[in-house]
């Protein structure tokens, strides 16, 4: 990797997006009963997790030091510049219903069906939003972020004109588009607008991205210049990226927390597309979710590949007929596997404190019955085929049974 | 403000903490005084060399309120603070910056540049790569003089604020690997409160292309009005030359 050090460090980018957030490391520390053993477990087997949690332990259990002195100091200058900014974008009205040009906070995720995505991030997103669609009312744009050392030739800062905006916000991510839902009457909080013009100089450095014949600078990491492009217009960026770049491990993780982003739209817009002829497996997925949802009110989150502990899914972007991970709730994830046309698997995780009875009924036959602990799976249960009769059946600790069917009608 | 008015204590925080979402320009900066003062008091307890940090604590302070405090958008979530929680906080994002051994491997490229046949060109325009001959060749063309350009750039240059002047001559003009990112310009956060500044300074990427408003820009100003070369896509070889001599000169300074 390349010596140049740009701030802050990516350890330290990639903590702030998919680490624990400090109320998360607050709750570690005084032992909040909401968390589960298992949530615990998990967040303390990262060393350095562990070590953050122990010291605020400490701190909180220990007597601080007396104040003694009451003077103030001198706030910086540049940290005054900063406040100032702030100050004057909270004192702005940017509109308090979503519109082109605005740059959001995204404190929820959100389904076309205007269901709450179980999602959640360290640091909330932040996006530009660019341009609704008029059919699907899903909004087009592009993550922003803070971190303008790390800018590339395709990633546009903010520039004076469009002042005010909020500190955090410090170029918008032209390589990293998003769709997202936003309902209807929601106020969204805004941190700043930028003018019709300046979207269309974003949109027209997006056209080039896309696009555009390549003329690039040279390489120099960490450095910010204007150039002009498509239609005639200017844009401050960064220079193009080399091999050995820490720019391209910022852009994994900013691409990553894109595909958090886009993952419930992206979700609905692909059974949409497969609602004429959906595959079988999409068919079966997307019934058990309905059956889960009417008996106990909750979405299941649905995933291609496996969901992690924590509560994030990583979702690849192109829908799979091959396996389906439903995350039923919190602690309970359903796995489907298909390899051919004829037969499927399952298999069941469970991660909660309690138990969960589990019995999987082949044509009125049971061909697993067992009960999962803390952190068991159940083995893979093979040899299910597609049009017979199959049930799962799920007891609960408080007797509660559910009885979900594991063939397509 | 004043020492008096500032009330250091635990109920005050929690209450600026839990409104920072509609906080004023002084509540902000008693903010900032009372976690400084906090976190200060604190210091017994938080020596840096036992997260294995260098440096100087308050530094490791403005970075904690610029990127944890002033970054706060929730305004749903209430919680508790006091200068117990303050400290936890600030420990643990202490402890974030021993997260330096990390090893990561990329798959993914998002510039474009994976297809062999559309390899962008990362040599810098030849515009910018001149002999002797070809730059007083050019000058005389234009009714300079190297020597008085040479004198009109540094009194422009003399002329810049400060700010300006550092990012010309530590930023732009050092080649890439002695030019400095803008994290270690003197001014350590310059980049927070200016980095979108060399817009409006002038400072472009070298390659054949001019920005259309360029002329609007404190260098484009200088060289159309000043010098008078006009801010034209055919006079980008005079315009290189310009710059090369502006480098020199800032260069030159720094030397001194």
């Amino acid at each position: 990797m390349s010596n140049v050090m740009l701030y802050p460090p990516l350890e330290q980018i990639e903590n702030s997006l998919f680490g624990l957030s400090d109320q998360m490391l607050q709750k570690l520390a005084e032992k909040d009963a909401a968390l589960s053993k298992t949530i615990r477990e998990a967040a303390l087997s990262d060393k350095f997790t562990a070590q953050q949690v122990a010291d605020f332990s400490e701190i909180l259990a220990e007597p601080l030091d007396a104040i003694t002195s009451f003077d103030s100091v001198e706030i910086p200058d540049f940290l005054e510049k900063l406040i100032d900014a702030k100050v004057a974008t909270q004192q702005t009205d940017f509109g308090k219903y979503p519109q082109s040009g605005q740059l959001i906070v995204i404190n929820q995720l959100n389904t076309p069906k205007g269901e709450i995505a179980d999602l959640h991030f360290s640091q909330q997103p932040l996006i530009l939003l660019d341009l609704q669609d008029p059919q699907t009312k899903v909004w087009h744009g592009f993550m922003v972020a803070s971190e303008v050392q790390y800018a590339g030739f395709w990633d546009a800062l903010l520039e004076p004109q469009d002042e005010p905006f909020d500190p955090a916000c410090g170029m918008v991510q032209i390589w990293n588009p998003v769709k997202i839902s936003l309902p209807d009457n929601q106020p969204i909080k805004a941190l700043g607008k930028l003018s019709p013009l300046r979207m269309q100089a974003i949109r027209a450095l997006s056209a080039e991205y896309l696009l555009g014949e390549l003329e690039m600078p040279a390489t120099k990491i960490g450095y910010i210049a204007s150039r002009p492009t498509f239609y005639g217009f200017t844009v401050v960026t960064g220079t193009p990226l080399k091999n050995d770049d820490p720019r391209r491990v910022y852009q994994q993780l900013y691409h990553h927390t894109g595909d958090l982003v886009n993952a419930p739209v992206r979700e609905w817009l692909a059974q949409a597309q497969t609602a004429e002829s959906p595959s079988w497996l999409t068919a079966l997925t997307k019934q058990i979710t309905q059956t889960w949802q009417d008996l106990k009110g909750q979405v299941p989150i649905v995933s291609d590949h496996s969901v992690g502990v924590l509560g994030y899914a990583m979702s690849s972007s192109e829908s799979s007929d091959k396996e389906k991970h439903i995350l039923l709730q919190d602690d309970l994830c359903l796995s489907i596997f298909c390899d051919d046309d004829s037969e499927f698997r399952i298999q069941l995780d469970y991660s909660g404190n309690d138990f969960v009875k589990v019995a999987v009924i082949d044509e009125g036959r049971k061909v697993q019955d067992m009960t999962l602990q803390t952190g068991q799976k159940t083995p893979l249960c093979t040899g299910l085929e597609r049009d017979e009769d199959n049930r799962l059946e799920l007891t609960f600790a408080n007797d509660q049974t559910l009885s979900i069917p594991l063939s397509v009608d | 403000m004043t020492a008096m008015a500032i009330n250091f204590s635990d109920e005050r925080l929690n209450e600026l903490w839990n409104s920072r979402e509609a906080l004023n320009k002084k509540e902000w900066g008693e903010l900032y005084q009372i976690i400084y003062k906090f976190l200060n008091v604190s210091n017994n307890k938080i020596r840096l060399g036992i997260y294995g940090l260098e440096g100087e604590i308050d530094d490791y302070i403005n970075d904690f309120y610029i990127l944890k405090v002033m970054r706060n958008f929730n305004a749903q979530e209430r919680e508790a603070t006091t200068r117990g929680h303050l400290t936890g906080f600030f420990k643990c994002f202490l402890i974030d910056q021993q997260r330096k051994e990390k090893k990561y491997f990329v798959n993914q490229s998002f510039e474009g540049d994976d297809d062999d046949d559309v390899k962008p060109q990362h040599e810098e325009s030849k515009h910018f790569d001149f002999s002797p001959d070809e730059i007083s060749e050019t000058l005389s063309q234009f009714g300079f003089s190297q020597e008085d350009l040479t004198a009109k750039t540094k009194q422009f240059f003399d002329g810049l604020e400060e700010w300006q002047q550092v990012v010309i001559t530590l930023h732009h003009c050092p080649d890439s690997i002695d030019s400095l990112t803008l994290s270690q310009l003197p001014q350590r956060y310059l980049q927070s409160a200016t980095y979108y500044k060399v817009q409006q300074l002038g400072i472009i990427h070298k390659t054949n292309k001019l920005p259309r408003d360029y002329k609007s820009t404190v260098i484009g100003k200088w060289i159309h009005f000043s010098l008078g070369i006009r801010i034209e896509q055919e006079n980008i070889a005079i315009i290189a030359i310009v710059f090369r001599i502006l480098c020199v000169v800032a260069l030159s300074a720094q030397d001194i």
